[in-house]
């Protein structure tokens, strides 16, 4: 079997938009409802300790990336862990990547179907983007890191304009301080359903090994960049949320991100339609990330899947993705049954999952560098 | 491109024409435009529901010599919601009825508050009606006020959309959008304050306000409405007369600024307000010092009148208790205010 594991290289640009992109499918129009819900006021404080995990996450990923040789996160696995445990790992994050994936594609199309386009069939739209999915996850993984290129920093600059339109609405400073006494188990759970923002992590290492040779040394500080820009923005979002409707009102309302966004009166601005521009940018740079997904799940099961599959992996994949959203849409078009599946299931899964192989393959390449000092 | 891969592209072009749905969008010679709403009580627990269009035939060259009253016309429909509403007027007119436009609401005063926070849910919770239109309390119907428009007015603004919008046309900032009261209702202080249009003649005052709260409303009068703003800062560049009016100051502006002590004992919640704005010096022997005394006292009392009705009726118009439950880790009850009021109005310096 001949795969393609030597891909065009990237700059560290081009690495950061990969990172900061997650921003755009995470959900987070769902995310700053059930902190709120679960928090209540110190659903700030349950952002910012899930912030820290993602963070910590991503550089044990990217330090043990960098360490390791091989061209994909297949490759470094086998390499640290041996085939067989490469192959479990693979498999379980994988899994629960895909289901990540149609939940929050399941989601989007809800937001899509009841604010942007109202009254349309889910299930048209839905087609609209698989098939524009299954078109652009065939295409070399650079084509989509250069449409993030284009998309993401528009997007950035929107979503900022947007939020500093949305300040106008704000009503409650005092509701994003957070609440003694501080009730820490609920604040862990807040937490751990948090995490979820940071299900699909594998193609990290592969786009790691993606990052041109000179610039490898300053992979592991761009990533701490990026992350503190992805979790800035996640923080602004919902600070703007829980100024404009408080704790509660957040908690209420179905999507508190789109309910304060669509709530900014531009009628003395030169742009009425604002919200529009976005949700077309955001709808092309959610698009790009699943098919950026679609592609490593499919660079995987070419090393993995049966043989048949070889030729066909990613029509495979996004069937596997589409099945899976079809039947969240198809079980229930409410957005908090959705949001219960990712938030409540599977985020803890990801948590104790995630740590436990990151920490794992950290330990595997911190020992093997210590080996390698006292050999020498 | 292989013939198997042209099939493919062209198949696929077509089927993406057909699942757009756009086919179903109405043309504007099929819609009707929603610019305002009315909401009254009707029989047997339904609503009164009126729509308010902008009159079709005019055009920009026939607006002149269109009389105010044809600018705009209302239909009515009674239906449980909104959506029902909607759909009744949809059959009677054979046009698609669009709410996305819709600049104001204006819900009856003799709606009760339970009804009036049901009536909130169900326009926050239709699809198409926009939660930033302005809400009113309309007196005597929502129909009245919708039918009075003063000749100012042209199509598409209706009056009362463009006088909430205008923050420097009056004293008294009074404006709340429906998001805005039914997030009200949620959030501890559980009082939305939504202003009290009435008609008198052929026009519109506003000049009250009412105090929302899920069980019961507070009704103010002008005077309530004018203490409460002045406690909220939300008075602005209007005229503050002192002395039996013989003292006026002009572009008065009140500030307010609102915080909780807690200390080991008690909890205060602790009002600074502050005037600005400049005195008429038009009388002989002017002394700004004890005129600046007068005005602090009056203010003082207003707002410390205002803060006592307040607990008297339990609600929070203020959003006192958010401060209690948000800030501190007190239970949400009505604190003792501390009021401060400064006066910061200078002399004009024309004459002497």
């Amino acid at each position: 079997m001949i795969l393609r594991t030597r891909f065009e290289p990237m700059g560290i640009f081009e690495y950061s938009t990969i990172l900061i992109a997650a921003y755009v499918a995470g959900g987070v129009y769902v995310w700053p409802r059930y902190l709120c819900l679960m928090a209540g006021q110190n659903g700030a404080v349950a952002l910012g300790l899930s912030g820290a995990w993602g963070l910590l996450i991503f550089l044990g990923i990217v330090f043990w990336a960098n360490k390791t040789p091989g061209n994909t996160v297949y490759q470094k696995l086998v390499f640290t862990v041996g085939s067989t445990t490469a192959r479990v790992v693979i498999t379980v994050v994988g899994i629960m990547t895909m289901g990540y994936l149609a939940l929050v594609g399941a989601l989007y199309i809800a937001v899509l179907t009841t604010v942007v386009i109202p009254g349309h069939r889910a299930w048209t739209l839905g087609l609209v983007l698989v098939i524009y999915l299954l078109w652009l996850s065939t295409r070399p993984p650079i084509s989509v890191v250069r449409l993030f290129t284009l998309t993401i920093p528009g997007l950035t600059v929107l979503t900022l304009i947007t939020l500093a339109l949305g300040i106008h609405n704000a009503q409650f400073p005092n509701a994003l301080r957070p609440h003694w006494p501080m009730n820490w188990t609920v604040i862990g759970s807040a937490t751990i359903s948090g995490t979820y923002f940071w299900v699909p992590i594998l193609p990290l290492a592969t786009a790691v090994a993606m990052v041109r040779r000179k610039f490898r040394r300053k992979i592991l500080r761009a990533t701490v960049w990026t992350v503190c820009i992805q979790i800035g923005l996640l923080f602004m979002l919902y600070a703007v949320a829980v100024v404009t409707l408080g704790p509660e009102g957040v908690a209420g309302s179905t999507w508190p991100i789109v309910f304060v966004f669509e709530n900014i009166d531009l009628s003395n601005f030169f742009i009425s339609e604002i919200g529009l521009g976005v949700a077309i940018i955001w709808t092309v740079s959610f698009i790009g990330f699943i098919a950026w997904h679609i592609w490593h799940q499919g660079l995987l099961l070419q090393y993995m899947g049966p043989k048949c599959l070889n030729r066909h992996y990613k029509l495979a994949i996004i069937t596997a993705v589409a099945i899976v959203g079809g039947m969240a849409l198809q079980a229930s078009l409410d957005p908090k049954q959705l949001e219960t599946l990712l938030l409540n299931d599977l985020a803890p899964l990801n948590f104790w999952v995630t740590s436990l192989w990151v920490g794992v393959v950290m330990g595997i390449t911190l020992w093997k560098q210590r080996v390698k000092k006292i050999d020498r | 491109m292989r013939p198997l891969q042209k099939l493919f592209v062209i198949s696929l072009v077509l089927m993406l024409l057909n699942v757009t749905a756009c086919g179903t969008v109405a043309g504007i010679n099929q819609t009707g435009v929603v610019l305002a709403l009315g909401v009254d009580p009707g029989p047997s627990g339904q609503l009164l529901w009126t729509f308010m269009f902008p009159n079709p035939t005019i055009t920009p060259s026939s607006e002149a010599s269109v009389k105010p009253s044809e600018e705009f016309y209302t239909l009515q429909s009674y239906a449980s919601s909104l959506v029902q509403a909607a759909e009744k007027i949809s059959m009677l007119t054979d046009r698609h009825v669009y709410l996305g436009d819709i600049q104001v609401v204006a819900v009856s005063s003799h709606i009760g508050s339970r009804e009036l926070v049901h009536v909130i849910h169900l326009l926050i919770n239709t699809g198409d009606f926009p939660p930033r239109a302005w809400l009113t309390i309309a007196s005597p119907s929502g129909e009245a006020v919708l039918k009075v428009s003063p000749p100012e007015e042209v199509v598409p603004t209706v009056f009362l959309g463009s006088y909430f919008s205008c923050q420097i046309c009056h004293a008294i900032q009074l404006e709340t959008r429906v998001w805005q009261v039914w997030d009200d209702l949620l959030v501890p202080s559980h009082t939305a304050v939504i202003p009290l249009s009435t008609v008198k003649g052929n026009k519109v005052q506003v000049n009250g306000s009412i105090w929302l709260t899920p069980t019961h409303i507070v009704e103010c009068g002008r005077k309530r409405t004018l203490y409460w703003a002045m406690a909220m800062g939300k008075y602005r560049a209007g005229t503050l007369a002192i002395d039996n009016n013989r003292v006026v100051a002009e572009g008065v502006r009140i500030a307010s600024h609102r915080w909780i002590l807690v200390s080991s004992r008690h909890m205060v919640s602790r009002w600074i307000i502050t005037l600005h704005g400049h005195w008429q010096s038009v009388n002989t022997g002017f002394k700004e010092t004890s005129y600046d005394n007068l005005a602090e006292k009056m203010v003082l009392r207003h707002v410390l009148e205002i803060y006592q009705l307040a607990v008297e009726q339990h609600v929070d118009p203020f959003g006192v208790l958010n401060q209690v439950v948000w800030t501190t880790s007190g239970k949400a009850i009505m604190p003792r205010a501390e009021v401060t009021v400064l006066c910061h109005i200078a002399a004009t310096a024309r004459t002497e």
